[in-house]
């Protein structure tokens, strides 16, 4: 229990946080762009999900919709979320150590190691995947 | 008019005040405890202490030892019940602070670690990596929290104790939010306000160590004991005066000479880095005259070594160390040797207290540093001081808090009529109108500058009568220039130019009560030396000094006799 | 020849004379070996009595001096004139928090929720103190020493863009220290501090920023100590589901 006041309200001066607080800094710039990140990421999700749908209603209508991914618009959309995902994913790996302390008996993983492991797992499951699509047919 | 009342009402929030509370509320929950501090807790002066806190936890270390070493050390001026009591307290307090959560550091069994420390014959000093004084501040604090039965007021200002018919009632203290001067009842009041190291230049000290409780109890009516008695750290760091803890000797490092040799084999054979305080800072000023020192922009130093002990010791024992002098002197200890001097570090001296921490004036109890019960006598050892804030902090809360049951009530209005007069007399000295003299008057700093000239040269580590009845006279000197000082703040929120005004007089008062019991005590004796009387002079000084304030002028000096149970005084050599 | 000046741009707000606060400015000597608190002190001293601010230890340990420094929270004792000389110094209260008084902040909500995590050992039984010490190797203290670490400068809090844009949130430093005792091996209460800190207002509130942890300057590493808390408290959630009486360790 404090005793702030024995007497009537203080004057103090309550500044007023702009809504264009993350303009101020490069890191609160960097933070909002790292959350937007799960916008495209979630779109990409979307989308796939939406993909898995027409599977199902046969290769006619599969065909169609693969025809209007070739549109300009939808390969700039493309081109754009997919960096925002790689940024995601670097960001995320980046914070990995942070979140999670990975430990072997007393041994506890440095921070760079984790992200290094993480990111190098990541390159060999994207390669192996994309061979696996790419040497189809 | 709504004055708030307490049972126990603590003064300071460090590392005595904070354990006194808890004492106080575990003594009866029932209780009604107010904690004061002018600053938040957490910044407490406890929380700069490094090195570690003594107490007899091993099987290969026994009271008696502790007792002697602390005896011996205090060149026989500390009072040998409260050491015997001290000593037996000490573990129970360091397990308890343990239990609290303190992050003791640890030797691989899973037992608290104990490290060397100057003028301890055994390793018994707990410590908290080098931040234990930090560590214990914020467990104690944390822990204080729990109990809902502590009011604290935070950044509240004392302004003097309140006096009614012989017996402490109350404070009339300032509320730094809203300027104000408001009454306090308190059926008891415990004084935890730390020393005033900042009545020096050159001190390990922040800034806040005025000796604010000093000069208020003294101001009462209570006596200071021993005041001459000021210790110098052996090893802070030039110009700032930044503590550069005993540890790193503890540890094992070495003091070096411009000359590349570690000089102490002449003053302190036996202990060598490991001499008690007194010793080694005197040992510095030989070789400064020997011409043996180094000279840089903050005057001169010497080597503290600690490159021979690795990285790997540094950075496990010593990491602030290592912060500290990359941050203020761009020197990395691993590879570098850090300069290093004596600075005023801690008062033995203080309010007269017993072994329960009650004071003479009635109703009043003093602990920790603001205190001298005495354990520390003519020089503390290190690590002592810790474990006398948790040893006697409880014991002054305990008792306060057993009196309080007893007591009634102060009465409200002789308290409010108090109040109204000391801020009247603050309004009056400090915050003149426009007409009679804004902008004019002495600037405080320049008023502080001369009094850390007069103590610096005259109250030092060496004592001379001429030069410290010049002391005593420049400190008259200033108090006259200090009843015009000028206060620029008019502002009744957060005015720290009034509370530095009114720190400024307790510490003239308290540099007062120091340079007139030293000129007084004809002898060498722990931190106290003098040229002039280079012997320690049992048959004349066995005693305790005590100054007792007289209004206007000189305090009156007197003595009383020191507790002697088994420890007879032999010369103290190392 | 003249010496060397610098130039410090301080914030003053006295409620008596102002609503809002406005700056002024102080020429000052410049010495390269000074930091900002140093530079604060010359002006109190010689220029400008009036001047308020906090501070206490002048060694980065007492918490007491954060302010703004060229918009950036910082301790005025350990931030050194060198690093900014020859150009001017801002110098701001910390933002995110009401302000009392030129530099003076007011610290009564971080005060409010540092208590509130119940930053204190919690045990169902005490070992009588004649049994000794808890024992705690090592490696036991290791796991929250470097949480134990906060000085309580609040520096986080002005860094914090959450906490500037709701005031419930309980905090970086709060937060961190409440993981300190979920840690140590002596203390039992995570499940008693669970409830504030796992609340809309604790853990969840934080968007894992991550300036709490840059601006901090005792590497306390705060965004750590919350994004643990919530791997922790995730991890109990899904176990109470499965083993209702399994904890996280």
């Amino acid at each position: 229990m404090n005793h702030r006041s024995v007497a009537p309200e203080r004057k103090l001066y309550r500044p007023v946080m702009k809504w264009t607080w993350w303009l101020k800094k490069k890191s609160y710039l960097f933070f909002m762009v790292r959350e937007l990140t799960s916008v495209f990421v979630a779109a990409f999700i979307l989308l796939y999900a939406y993909e898995l749908f027409l599977l199902s209603k046969g290769p006619q209508v599969y065909d169609l919709f693969q025809e209007s991914l070739r549109s300009p618009v939808f390969l700039l959309f493309y081109v754009v979320a997919f960096l925002f995902a790689l940024f995601h994913t670097f960001t995320w790996f980046g914070v990995l150590s942070k979140v999670q302390v990975v430990r072997l008996g007393k041994w506890t993983a440095p921070p760079a190691l984790v992200t290094g492991s993480v990111l190098a797992g990541w390159v060999v499951v994207s390669i192996g995947v994309g061979w696996f699509f790419l040497t189809r047919h | 008019m709504n004055i708030p009342a307490h049972d126990v009402l603590i003064i300071g929030g460090g590392g005595a005040g904070l354990r006194a509370a808890v004492a106080a509320a575990e003594t009866d929950p029932s209780l009604n405890i107010g904690l004061l501090s002018k600053v938040y807790p957490m910044r407490s002066h406890t929380v700069s202490a490094e090195g570690g806190l003594a107490a007899v936890m091993r099987d290969d270390d026994s009271f008696d030892s502790h007792a002697y070493d602390t005896i011996k050390g205090s060149d026989y001026l500390a009072d040998q019940d409260v050491v015997e009591t001290f000593v037996q307290e000490a573990r129970d307090e360091a397990v308890q602070l343990e239990h609290w959560g303190c992050p003791w550091s640890r030797d691989a069994d899973g037992h608290v670690s104990v490290r060397a420390f100057g003028g301890m014959t055994v390793k018994r000093t707990l410590y908290a990596s080098d931040k234990t004084g930090f560590h214990m501040l914020h467990a104690l604090f944390q822990t204080s929290l729990k109990y809902q039965q502590i009011h604290r007021y935070d950044e509240w200002f004392v302004v003097s104790l309140l006096v009614d018919e012989g017996r402490v009632c109350g404070v009339a203290a300032l509320n730094l939010h809203e300027g104000g001067i408001h009454a306090i009842a308190a059926k008891t009041v415990i004084m935890c306000t730390g020393g005033g190291g900042r009545i020096f230049p050159f001190t390990t000290n922040a800034a806040i160590k005025t000796g604010d409780g000093m000069a208020m109890a003294y101001r009462a009516g209570c006596p200071l004991k021993d005041m001459e008695f000021v210790q110098y750290h052996p090893t802070g760091l030039p110009g700032t005066g930044i503590l550069m803890t005993e540890a790193s000797r503890g540890e094992g490092g070495y003091l070096i000479n411009s000359e590349g040799d570690r000089y102490l084999s002449e003053y302190v054979p036996g202990k060598m880095e490991l001499g008690p305080r007194d010793i080694l800072s005197r040992s510095f000023v030989h070789e400064m005259q020997a011409g043996r020192v180094f000279e840089g922009k903050y005057g001169h130093y010497v080597h503290l070594d600690l490159r021979h002990l690795g990285e790997k010791v540094i950075d496990e024992k010593l990491p602030f160390v290592r912060e500290l002098t990359r941050n203020y002197v761009g020197i990395d200890p691993v590879h570098e040797p850090i300069p290093v001097r004596p600075v005023v570090h801690y008062m033995m001296g203080g309010v007269d207290t017993d072994i329960t921490g009650k004071t003479p004036l009635d109703g009043l109890y003093a602990a920790g540093e603001t205190a001298c019960v005495s354990l520390n006598g003519a020089n503390r050892l290190g690590s002592n001081s810790l474990t006398e804030c948790l040893v006697f902090g409880a014991r002054a809360g305990r008792n306060a808090a057993l009196e309080a049951l007893q007591r009634e009530r102060p009465l409200i209005s002789p308290l409010e009529q108090m109040a109204r007069e000391e801020e009247k007399r603050i309004n009056t000295r400090f915050a003149r109108s426009e007409a009679d003299g804004q902008g004019k008057g002495e600037r405080m700093a320049d008023i502080r500058r001369d009094l850390h000239a007069a103590m610096e040269e005259g109250a030092g580590i060496y004592r001379t009568a001429e030069k410290l009845t010049q002391a005593c006279q420049q400190i008259a000197a200033l108090r006259e220039r200090y009843d015009g000082v000028r206060v620029d703040d008019r502002s009744q929120v957060f005015n720290t130019e009034l509370t530095a005004a009114m720190e400024m007089g307790f510490m003239l008062d308290v540099a007062e009560t120091v340079a007139n019991a030293a000129l007084k005590r004809q002898e060498s004796r722990g931190s106290h030396s003098r040229s002039d009387f280079e012997s320690r002079d049992d048959e004349r000084f066995l005693k305790h000094s005590l100054a007792h304030f007289e209004n206007g002028a000189p305090p009156r000096i007197e003595y009383k006799p020191v507790t002697i149970t088994r420890w007879q005084p032999e010369e103290r050599k190392y | 020849m003249s010496d060397p000046t610098i130039t410090l741009s301080v914030t003053r707000y006295r409620p008596e004379q102002e609503d809002e606060p406005v700056f002024q400015e102080y020429e000052i000597p410049y010495q390269d070996d000074w930091v900002v608190l140093d530079a604060l002190n010359y002006v109190k001293d010689y220029v400008d009595g009036s001047v308020s601010y906090r501070w206490s230890c002048r060694m980065g340990v007492c918490g007491s001096c954060g302010v703004m420094v060229n918009g950036v929270p910082k301790l005025t004792c350990s931030t050194f004139l060198r690093d900014y000389y020859p150009g001017a110094i801002r110098i701001e209260p910390m933002a995110n928090f009401p302000i009392v008084r030129d530099l003076v902040v007011d610290l009564d909500d971080f005060m409010e929720k540092l208590t509130a995590v119940k930053p204190w050992i919690i045990r169902d039984e005490e070992k009588p103190l004649s049994e000794g010490e808890y024992l705690q190797s090592p490696d036991e203290l290791k796991e929250y020493k470097q949480f134990s670490m906060c000085i309580n400068c609040t520096l986080c809090y002005a860094a914090c863009p959450v906490y500037g844009l709701e005031d419930g949130f309980i905090g970086p430093a709060a937060l961190a220290l409440a993981h300190r005792y979920n840690l140590d091996s002596r203390d039992k209460g995570q499940d008693e501090r669970a409830h504030v800190i796992a609340s809309s207002e604790g853990i969840w509130e934080c968007t894992f920023i991550g300036e709490c942890s840059v601006v901090c300057p005792k590497g306390v590493d705060p965004a750590a100590a919350i994004q643990r808390t919530k791997v922790a408290t995730t991890k109990d959630w899904f176990k109470s589901l499965v083993m209702p009486k399994g904890k996280s360790a």
